[in-house]
């Protein structure tokens, strides 16, 4: 039984994690909807998953360990394994709202309750015996043994008190069952001596009815039977109730009795019981613990082969061969998605190109990718090697907050100003700005965006900066590494007839973008935009125009 | 008769059981059944609809009887309302419906006693109850409806119904007749034909109102039914069948009755759905209008109860004679004492 996370119990589960990756982060790489790919399908697992958090720098004995364990998992689990275990894994019954019960000596169980625990361990052993989790190291028999053993050793996957109690109960209960045929038999015989006598059966209900005003005299006749009680007479019948015989009245009383010791052996029963489980507490909350354990090892194998990725690698330096966002992925509409490679110098990185969204869609698959190995989950990728950072932080381009009355400028010098307090308090951060200074006038933009990437590379702390940039001084900036979405492909342009129509253009230069993000050794931008505006039918005029600035400066 | 073997013999394996009132023996019939069950070896599963946990009518003070389980018969219930019970049992499944008095749970009778059923409200809940109790083993399963509540008595859930009528009703045998042919009506009412079915079909399926006149059939949504269905644009004098996939109520025919005055063939989905007093049914057929159901639902039989919790009783012959003038085709029998009087009289 799994549970889906809410919106609530999302923010709930990073609020904690706000110094290592704030919320504007995670919502700008979507990671919330991400997080919800990595789905544990018990009710223990997902509470597992609630609680996880990401490893931090100094922990990275404990994260190399739960990369290796996921590793040997993905390279040990085929396809049918992973199903048939997750299979028997998601009957798998829900005990959290039993084992407070347990905790506390004396508390009686109920039967829904005990039918619970009693397939919890059947269906907990069932998966200890298979190979596959013994190949992965999973629980040992012993404990699923242990915790079976207050059952009686019954193997059916129902619960009765017969199953636990000894012989004397189940005497008890034949002599109990014994004792309600007996009454069954002595009922039958005294109202088959009233038919006799009278012609008529008495009812269920232990009335006997006489019509009148044929059977009148008998009707009176039988109101001083002591053997009958005369109830009433209406217009049509006499009524009497037929009173317990001496047999009758010594099955019933044998029928109180054997239901009174039947009732005792069951409540001693269920007492031992409850007492016997209770003193299996510790393993019973070991039992959980490995149940949680195993759904989530499942769930991170599963995670792995949907998205074909990778388990993450322990480096000094960050590399991501072939990454995709798999959100992007999974929403491209018949068009394969570009993978990124990236293999970034620490310090300050600069994303110049095309302003497509290319170099956008790189930084938000780097954060991605580092966020899930943090979390030791594995990432979308054919390879990402990285280390543990304090602080990871995504500044996205700006748009207008009309909630609060901002501006677009003021919202994005808002969210730069965040970014940087976080880093100042981490000893190591990856962090991305997207187009800083676009939102203002191009002249102090730029230098905005030459003011941060100036700042980020004097800072001498550990960091590794990511900052995409459409202007042109901060590529020419010393003591930085550039890379640069490719762009347009040199011919894509020619192959597009003259008649072809607007409408059809735009759709062919998306096409024809070439996403491949290559490192320059040269700090230029490169300059399409003349060449496409052309290409799309701008105006001559001021086509011509544009031209004349561009080579006068005015 | 033993009502078991009829219905095995029609091949009906789920069962509900309808009272035309409180206290008309419903229980009763639903006792009887179980034992004419266990003559033929059939294992029962039994489940009840409607009010939950009643072991003592609140109303008039007189005890409910349980409803006594054999040994290896199945039940579904409230966890609490089977504890309650007399009966022991070897608990099988907990199901995903949750009650007032706990979970509800599927269970074997290992010990034999009365059970008290409660816990199952909705239709939804019945039809996994009766999935699980066949999948468990059930022959028979058994739905035992609270008072005038017909909710189990659908064509999807049940393959054929008891009716319960009891002197409760009447201090006559003509009231209690008179007070349960509205009941025993809904169920006489014929199939509608195929001809009529194919020219609904598609409203049928849409799960809407179909109203048919000359140029075919228009459908409007089911809803229009709740503000007049003659106030829909595409109502026009024209139209002379309808098909009503919702509850079939007195105000709704009203509506229809007062702006046709032409004969109209009028389909109600299921009995369940037709909610008619007795001076409808008489308006409706004086005016040469018909009314039929797209699935009709099949009596297995009509339990005759002639005692009456308010302390009177009425002669069981006469009960029974007066019901079968009424009954058709379907037998009259006495639940409580297996005595069957089958009937052949016309509605």
């Amino acid at each position: 039984m799994a549970r889906s996370d809410s919106a609530e119990d999302l923010v709930q589960t990073f609020r904690h994690t706000q110094v290592f990756c704030d919320e504007d982060t995670q919502r700008s790489v979507a990671w919330f909807d991400v997080w919800q790919l990595f789905a544990p399908g018990t009710v223990y697992g997902s509470a597992n998953k609630q609680a996880l958090q990401p490893f931090r720098p100094g922990e990275e004995a404990a994260w190399q360990r739960a990369l290796e364990e996921l590793g040997k998992d993905a390279e040990r689990l085929a396809d049918a394994d992973l199903a048939g275990l997750q299979a028997t894994l998601v009957a798998i019954p829900d005990i959290t709202d039993v084992l407070p019960r347990l905790c506390t000596p004396g508390n009686l169980l109920s039967p829904s309750q005990l039918l619970g625990l009693k397939r919890f361990v059947l269906t907990g052993a069932e998966l200890a015996a298979s190979l596959t989790a013994q190949g992965m190291a999973w629980t040992p028999p012993d404990l699923w043994s242990a915790l079976s053993a207050p059952f009686g050793g019954d193997h059916t996957r129902t619960f009765a008190i017969d199953h636990v109690a000894g012989v004397e109960y189940a005497q008890a209960a034949q002599a109990y069952t014994a004792s309600l045929g007996r009454l069954a038999s002595a009922i039958r015989e005294r109202d088959a001596a009233w038919q006799t006598r009278t012609g008529v059966r008495p009812t269920r209900d232990s009335l006997l009815t006489l019509a009148l005003p044929e059977h009148k005299g008998l009707a009176d006749t039988l109101k001083h039977d002591p053997g009958l009680l005369w109830l009433r007479d209406t217009p049509f019948e006499s009524v009497f109730e037929v009173l317990p015989t001496a047999a009758t009245a010594e099955a019933q009383q044998l029928v109180g009795e054997a239901e009174s010791v039947l009732a005792a052996l069951e409540h001693a029963c269920m007492q031992r019981l409850a007492n016997e489980l209770h003193a299996l507490y510790p393993s019973w909350r070991e039992a959980v613990e490995a149940v949680a354990e195993l759904d989530v090892r499942l769930a991170k194998v599963r995670l792995l082969q949907r998205w074909q990725g990778a388990v993450p690698l322990r480096g000094d330096a960050l590399r991501l061969v072939a990454g995709v966002h798999p959100l992007r992925a999974d929403t491209a509409t018949g068009r394969p998605f570009v993978p990124i490679h990236l293999e970034p110098v620490s310090g300050v990185n600069v994303l110049c190109g095309s302003n497509m969204g290319g170099k956008t869609v790189a930084m938000q698959t780097v954060v991605l990718c580092q966020l899930l190995t943090q979390y030791a989950l594995p990432v979308p990728a054919q390879g990402f090697t990285s280390g543990l950072f304090a602080a990871v932080r995504f500044a996205a381009a700006a748009e207008t907050d009309s909630h609060n009355g901002l501006s677009s400028f003021g919202r994005e010098v808002a969210r730069l100003t965040a970014v940087w307090r976080d880093l100042e308090s981490a000893e190591s951060a990856l962090c991305c700005f997207d187009e800083p200074g676009r939102s203002t006038n191009p002249v102090e933009g730029e230098a905005l965006a030459v003011g941060l990437v100036r700042a980020l590379r004097e800072d001498g702390r550990h960091k590794l900066c990511f900052v995409a940039t459409h202007f042109t001084a901060p590529v020419q900036e010393q003591g930085i590494a550039t890379f640069r979405v490719r762009g347009l492909r040199a011919d894509a342009l020619a192959a597009v007839t003259a008649e072809a129509s607007l409408t059809e253009r735009l759709a062919y230069l998306e096409q024809a973008m070439d996403y491949r993000l290559e490192r320059l050794d040269w700090a230029d931008i490169p300059r399409e935009a003349l060449r496409i505006a052309e290409w799309l039918g701008i105006p001559e005029e001021v086509l011509v125009n544009t031209r004349g600035f561009l080579q006068r400066g005015k | 008769m033993n009502i078991a073997a009829r219905c095995r013999q029609h091949g009906w394996a789920h069962v509900a059981f309808i009272g035309a009132a409180k206290h008309a023996g419903k229980t009763t019939a639903l006792g009887g059944f179980i034992e004419d069950a266990r003559e033929l070896g059939a294992v029962v599963g039994l489940c009840s609809i409607g009010l939950d946990g009643e072991r003592l009518d609140t109303i008039l003070g007189v005890e409910k009887p349980a409803i006594h389980a054999p040994a290896g018969s199945l039940v579904v219930s409230a966890e609490r309302a089977l504890e309650q019970s007399e009966a022991r049992f070897d608990w099988l499944e907990a199901l995903p419906i949750a009650s007032p008095l706990g979970t509800v749970m599927v269970a074997r009778v290992v010990h034999p006693g009365r059970v008290v059923l409660a816990g199952v409200r909705q239709r939804i809940h019945v039809e996994q109850a009766i999935q699980r109790l066949t999948a468990y083993g059930a022959g028979f399963c058994l739905v035992d409806g609270a008072f005038d509540r017909v909710a189990a008595a659908a064509p999807h859930l049940v393959d054929a119904v008891v009716l319960a009528v009891g002197a409760v009703t009447g201090r006559t045998v003509t009231d209690v007749v008179r007070h349960a042919l509205p009941l025993l009506r809904r169920f006489q009412l014929p199939a509608l034909s195929t001809e009529w079915k194919q020219r609904l079909a598609e409203a049928y399926k849409a799960c809407g109102i179909g109203l048919f006149g000359s140029d075919g059939l228009v459908q409007i949504p089911a809803r229009s039914a709740l503000f007049g269905v003659t106030q829909h644009p595409a109502w026009t004098p024209d139209v002379h069948a309808l098909y009503l996939p919702g509850a079939v109520t007195d105000s709704v025919l009203a509506d229809v009755l007062q702006q046709r005055p032409q004969p109209l063939q009028i389909a109600a989905a299921h009995p369940a759905q037709v909610l008619l007093q007795a001076e409808t049914y008489k308006h409706l057929y004086r005016a040469g209008h018909s009314l039929s159901v797209w699935t009709p639902l099949p009596v297995a039989g009509i339990a005759a109860n002639p005692h009456s919790i308010a302390g009177y009783d009425l002669p069981q012959a006469a009960l029974q004679a007066a019901l079968r003038e009424v009954a058709g085709d379907i037998p009259v029998y006495d639940a409580m004492r297996a005595q069957e009087v089958s009937g052949h009289g016309q509605i």
